[in-house]
């Protein structure tokens, strides 16, 4: 077990390596920071020199070295735009991020669990004709679309919770469920898949027949045979959620990393977007890694 | 027991009481705005959106009224000498900062010092501060400015590009500190700073001349125009700017709401590469042409939704020397056609037509959609592609003059005078300009060397009558700012501005 976990430690290392050079470089990509920061007016000269400021004036390996170097001293250089470490305005917003894929995924699980279950338990019936519906729906509808209609009718017009902004609870329930609702529809045709297969199964059968009763059959047994996959897809929807955050934050004003990367991207702002993306990649390995460790516990004859 | 239960409500209510009376005492103001300063420095400004902050918190020897008028602020007067290379300021006196400390003339040269320090990376350093050769200290209340070329738009510019700041408070706190807790002279003064999520500022109660009406201005960040729309809708906010114009007549029905339209300088054109080596666009009668091929007043009505003004010439009429007295080019396709024939124009190519996505400035890719049609209907064929913001600016200022035919541009003047565009827009090879004209770029190189206002505006009228008799560009219209409010707020905006000022509002 050690030398497994030690093994993928490894293997994140390396990731976050390759990670680091395909942002380093694709941020590069989107053009020169400088005719966004300076006027238009700006000379030749004044571009010049504030390229050379900013260190972009050097080869591009040399940059990157410069910024691996940098990296490893916990230090991802400045934001051209703000001019604050862009790793201190990442993490000062990464909590915020997190609170609301956490609470998304907390939703999404609460409503795709039961529902995946339920569709599979009562397969073919009015119950899982309505979470096929759900399934379909959830998955086509817009996040933008989403949160907007459930700003204008929740906060604009009954007026029961705030249109944006981070504060108390009653600030997390509309995005959380914007930002959720297209995972838990995902995660609910998931179960239900993966339930279906499991009471199919052999051992379902004999557990049937030997009389134990059916909550326990479905939910012990059928369950934790069907987590694996669920489990597996929970973690990779929590990248999508991250990533996904970027609409939600921007329409819900709220404030994470989704809408500074945004900004740092239409403003060439490399440092800030360099950050933003090695951070989220970094909690989404570490996840991943976790999740792998999970599995051992809910299925035993799965040993590292 | 029941004594002490009696004493322990009235001390709530007492509590209550004083905390009700505190509050209502408090006028706060919250505003929604689209976009977030790059820099709260003001040596260190990047982009037109940081005015919203520094036209609250700092002042340049002169600026702007609330009617857009050329004001004094911190000087009460100057003097130009003959040759327009030296001004001479008398400071107001009594001027205090934020933090009590005196205003004096050693400001001024610390301003222009840090304002042009290569440490300092002030990207607007070249509009202003940099053409200052010397400043002097005449004494506590008098400075000189000695500059390198006479530059006549300096007083315009220096509420935009010359923010005066404190010499012992930066020397004390440091460039750093300063960057993040800034200090200036104007009628508000800055509380707290979350980025990307909102400003707070406090009325100076000390300020030399303008006394806000309100305690606090919260500025929040919304990058959405339909969250800040439902916001205001929710009473969660007292004001949002940039209302789309799609939505503002929904706005305007709402009872609780009041629709707030101002002039801005902000002009939409179609440029015309008249540098291309092809000529196509280089025959003025073909640029006349394109302008009489497309209905202005149908697009403002039916795209604008009537939220902008036609344009005779390529900016606002308040615009020094832009009130030129002509009609704008009136719809006439059959016309059109006819000039274009007239000039021998190649029917046959297809033009290269470029604009930008949308997001960014009101309705510009459905006015740049509209336009090809117009164009398409005098026989101008066009193929059109849509860029994000950077790289259609980079595109903008790369000038491929071989590559591309027009395309669809905005332009926002910081202030009344035109010398900030012309010379950057018009004159042959300025940073954004795909034309050439050398009797125009002759009236641009004289206008900023004529000292005498009068001598000047005839100058610029003429100049603009000559950009209108050989369009540059296909002239479309002048954007309208729109603000909504609650009912309870009243408040005139800064004229002529694409940024909100709340100098004058109140909240009853």
């Amino acid at each position: 077990m050690g030398f497994y976990i030690l093994r993928r430690l490894g293997q994140t290392a390396v990731t976050a390596v390759f990670v680091s050079m395909i942002v380093f470089s694709l941020a590069r990509v989107t053009g020169d920071p400088t005719i966004l920061l300076l006027p238009t007016e700006a000379t030749q000269e004044d571009r010049d020199f504030f390229r050379k400021q900013i260190g972009i004036d050097q080869p591009l390996h040399l940059q990157y070295l410069t910024f691996v170097g940098r990296v490893l001293d916990g230090d991802m250089g400045q934001s051209f735009r703000y001019r604050e470490p862009a790793l201190g305005l990442v993490l000062s917003r990464l909590p915020a991020t997190l609170q609301l894929a956490f609470v998304s995924m907390l939703f999404a699980t609460l409503i795709a669990l039961p529902v995946g279950i339920l569709a599979a338990v009562r397969r073919d019936t009015w119950i899982d004709t309505l979470a096929r519906w759900f399934a379909t729906l959830g998955q086509a509808t817009p996040t933008f679309w989403l949160g907007l209609i459930l700003m204008l009718f929740f906060a604009v017009h009954l007026g029961w919770l705030p249109t944006s902004g981070r504060g108390g609870v009653e600030h997390i329930i509309l995005p959380a469920i914007t930002l959720g609702w297209f995972s838990a529809a995902a995660i609910a045709r998931l179960t239900r898949s993966a339930m279906l297969e499991a009471m199919q199964s052999d051992f379902v059968r004999f557990e049937r027949l030997s009389g134990l009763p059916e909550r326990i059959v479905v939910l012990k047994h059928a369950l934790r045979n069907a987590a694996i996959p669920i489990v597996t897809y929970m973690a990779l929807q929590f990248g999508v959620l991250l990533s996904g955050a970027v609409v939600t934050e921007t329409v819900f004003a709220w404030p994470g990393v989704g809408l500074i990367v945004v900004d740092a991207i239409n403003a060439r702002d490399y440092p800030v977007v360099q950050a933003a993306v090695l951070v989220t990649a970094m909690f989404i390995l570490l996840l991943n890694l976790l999740v792998d460790l999970v599995y051992s516990w809910l299925d035993p004859r799965i040993r590292y | 027991m029941i004594h002490a239960l009696a004493k322990s409500v009235t001390l709530a209510v007492l509590v209550l009481g004083l905390a009700g009376g505190t509050a209502a005492a408090q006028k706060t103001v919250t505003a929604a705005v689209g976009i977030d300063p790059t820099s709260i420095d003001p040596h260190k400004i990047s982009g037109g959106g940081d005015y919203q902050f520094f036209n609250h918190t700092f002042e340049g020897l002169y600026g702007h009224d609330n009617a857009g008028k050329l004001a004094p602020e911190l000087a009460l007067s100057h003097e130009v000498s003959a040759d327009g290379k030296t001004y001479t300021f008398k400071l107001r006196p009594g001027v205090k900062f934020h933090n009590g400390e005196k205003f004096t003339a050693e400001d001024v040269v610390f301003s222009w010092q840090r304002s042009n320090a290569a440490e300092t990376r002030n990207p607007r350093a070249s509009i202003l501060t940099r053409n200052i050769e010397a400043a002097e200290v005449v004494d506590d209340l008098t400075v000189r400015l000695k500059l390198i070329k006479p530059d006549a738009s300096i007083l315009e510019n220096m509420g935009e590009y010359f923010y005066i700041v404190d010499k012992t408070t930066l020397e004390r706190m440091g460039d750093e500190r300063f960057g993040r807790e800034p200090i200036g002279t104007g009628p508000f003064r800055f509380v707290s700073r979350r980025i990307k999520e909102q400003i707070e500022l406090a009325a100076f109660s000390e300020h030399w001349g303008k006394k806000p009406k309100i305690d606090r201005l919260v500025m929040k960040v919304v990058s959405d125009p339909q969250t800040r729309i439902a916001q205001l809708r929710a009473g969660e906010v007292d004001l949002i700017v940039n209302v789309p114009p799609q939505v503002a007549k929904q706005l305007e029905a709402d009872r609780n709401i009041k629709v707030i339209v101002t002039p801005s300088f902000q002009n939409i054109f179609i440029l015309l590469n008249t540098a291309g080596a092809d000529g196509q666009f280089s025959n003025p009668k073909v640029r006349q042409a394109l302008n009489h091929a497309v209905d202005k007043r149908t697009l403002i009505s039916r795209v604008m939704f009537g939220y902008a003004t036609i344009s005779a010439a390529p900016c606002h009429a308040d615009i020094t020397g832009c009130d030129i007295g002509k009609e704008p080019y009136p719809f006439d396709p059959k016309k059109a056609r006819a000039m274009l024939e007239e000039a021998k124009f190649d029917f046959s190519r297809t033009y290269r037509f470029w604009g930008q996505t949308p997001g960014r400035a009101a309705q510009s890719k459905e006015v740049a959609e509209a336009v090809t049609f117009y164009l398409n209907q005098v026989g101008v064929k066009t193929s059109i592609e849509f860029l994000e913001y950077g790289a259609w600016l980079a595109r903008i200022t790369a000038r491929e003059y071989a590559k591309y035919d027009m395309h669809w541009q905005n332009w926002t003047d910081y202030n009344n005078d035109p010398m900030g565009r012309l010379p950057r827009a018009m004159r042959t090879g300025g940073s954004l300009s795909w034309h050439t004209d050398p009797a125009l770029d002759t009236m641009i190189d004289a206008a900023n060397a004529i000292v005498d206002p009068q001598e000047r505006l005839a100058h610029l009228k003429k100049t603009f009558t000559h950009i209108y008799d050989n369009p540059p560009y296909i002239f479309l219209w002048t954007t309208n700012e729109i603000y909504a409010t609650r009912n309870n707020i009243r408040w005139t905006p800064r004229a002529n501005v694409s940024w909100p000022v709340f100098w004058e509002i109140e909240k009853d």
